[in-house]
């Protein structure tokens, strides 16, 4: 089910009631941060989700804890999610093992606008565990490569251990028909890359902006940074798109937990046209 | 050495170009030359008398500093149309930071000594140049404010989840 942007999908049983599901493989991407890919206990398909949208996975007896999937649309068997460990549903996640249940709700969210970027330049900026929830997008854009223009991923990491996804990054280094460049804040004797921020690349790329469809996500400092960027650039508001992060905790709108201003964040977004949050972005009291 | 000579017009084309009369870019062709530089090479060093800036046309440069325990330590890479080094702008002024090269460069170095002179002499220039320095020194101030946030530290619940799979 493709969600076109600013319409979440409807609600359904799989968003209402939480599914089983076994870990297949756990992958430790980095210090603080492991992939997870879940297959449904029963067998069969699993969830079907759009790229930015998110699930709710539950971590025995901590609780459940919104998690964007970061694995493409086209594998029919598998959820594939990266998750940072930082609270306790999330630490207790990180010590689930191959064979492990595990309770899946969703998908829920608005998506990334995928559908609306076909025939323009896709720009992608991600900063830290931004990276997980773009991955979907850059998987998509890449199966159907035509439809799209250029193709550039703007990639910003702590440190250069902290970088997610390093044997993929190569690949799409490597790769003529996509522009993929990492930053990091801090570097070791061992990186020869870039150092600096994300907003830092963004100055030096090349852009059309009015054919730029962006799509931001990162910390909110991060996003608001990088958007004053592509503003400076010329990208008009309407062609930005950022991931807005809040405590979700029901998924369809009803607990109020990650309300924003007017918005609940699970049911608008979390991806956003910029001028729909204009008002309550970067807000201090929000 | 006239303008027609040094700066070609993919140099000009670079925002730092962005601006100038040619009498300007005459005087500026007149103070810079290119150079070339192999990997690791040490373009400037922390503490050395600073006379010169560079406009790098290619490659990548580290600017660094050296840091008791940890070696040298990169704050900023530097590319194509980026400027290294400002300290030439005050009087008796020596480099802040190192820079070297990771990957073979390329660059124009101007004589900072001399264009301070013209600049007495053709205010005009001297003032499109120190804008553009602001400039440069704005950006700088910026991103490296978001240097220092920290933007994607971990939040001090968290820590390495492998300790906890070991368990």
């Amino acid at each position: 089910m493709i969600a076109l942007a600013g319409t979440a999908p409807d609600a359904t049983d799989s968003a209402l009631v939480p599914s089983p599901y076994v870990v297949k493989r756990f992958v430790c991407e980095t210090d603080d941060t492991f992939t997870l890919t879940l297959a449904p206990s029963a067998g069969g398909d699993a969830l079907r989700f759009a790229p930015g949208q998110f699930n709710m996975l539950y971590g025995f007896p901590a609780g459940d804890v919104p998690i964007s999937v970061s694995g493409p649309t086209w594998r029919k068997d598998v959820l594939i999610h990266t998750i940072r460990a930082v609270g306790p549903v999330t630490k207790t996640l990180a010590q689930l093992q191959r064979g492990d249940s595990v309770l899946v709700r969703g998908p829920f969210g608005v998506p990334w606008p995928i559908a609306n970027a076909e025939g323009q330049d896709v720009l992608l900026v991600a900063g830290g565990i931004g990276l997980a929830p773009l991955r979907p997008v850059l998987y998509h854009v890449l199966k159907h490569r035509r439809r799209y223009r250029s193709l550039t991923v703007l990639y910003g990491a702590r440190t250069p251990s902290d970088i997610l996804f390093r044997q993929e990054i190569a690949k799409w280094q490597a790769r003529s028909d996509l522009r993929f460049e990492v930053t990091v804040d801090r570097s070791d004797a061992s990186w020869h890359g870039h150092v600096g921020v994300v907003t830092q690349l963004l100055d030096r790329i090349e852009l059309s902006p009015l054919q730029t469809c962006a799509m931001v996500c990162g910390p909110e400092v991060m996003m608001h940074f990088t958007r004053l960027a592509l503003s400076k650039r010329g990208v008009p508001s309407s062609q930005m798109y950022l991931s807005m992060e809040r405590n979700m905790k029901c998924g369809v709108g009803s607990c109020g937990h990650c309300q924003l201003g007017p918005f609940f964040i699970c049911k608008d977004g979390p991806v956003f046209e910029y001028p729909r949050i204009a008002s309550v972005f970067s807000v201090k009291e929000l | 050495m006239n303008s027609d000579q040094t700066l070609t017009p993919q140099m000009l084309a670079l925002p730092f170009f962005a601006g100038y009369g040619r009498e300007d870019l005459q005087i500026l062709s007149k103070h810079c030359r290119p150079v070339n530089w192999p990997t690791e090479f040490e373009v400037i060093r922390e503490g050395q008398v600073a006379t010169e800036f560079f406009l790098i046309l290619d490659g990548r440069i580290q600017v660094q500093t050296s840091v008791p325990g940890r070696g040298d330590v990169t704050l900023q890479t530097l590319v194509r149309g980026d400027i290294l080094g400002w300290s030439w702008l005050t009087p008796n002024a020596s480099y802040s930071f190192s820079a070297r090269t990771i990957l073979p460069a390329s660059a124009l170095s101007f004589d900072g000594t001399a264009l301070l002179r013209e600049c007495e002499q053709h205010p005009r220039l001297g003032y499109l140049l120190m804008r553009r320095f602001a400039l440069v020194m704005s950006d700088r101030l910026r991103h490296t404010r978001l240097q220092v946030l920290d933007l994607y530290a971990p939040p001090r619940t968290s820590g390495s989840f492998q300790a906890l799979r070991k368990r």
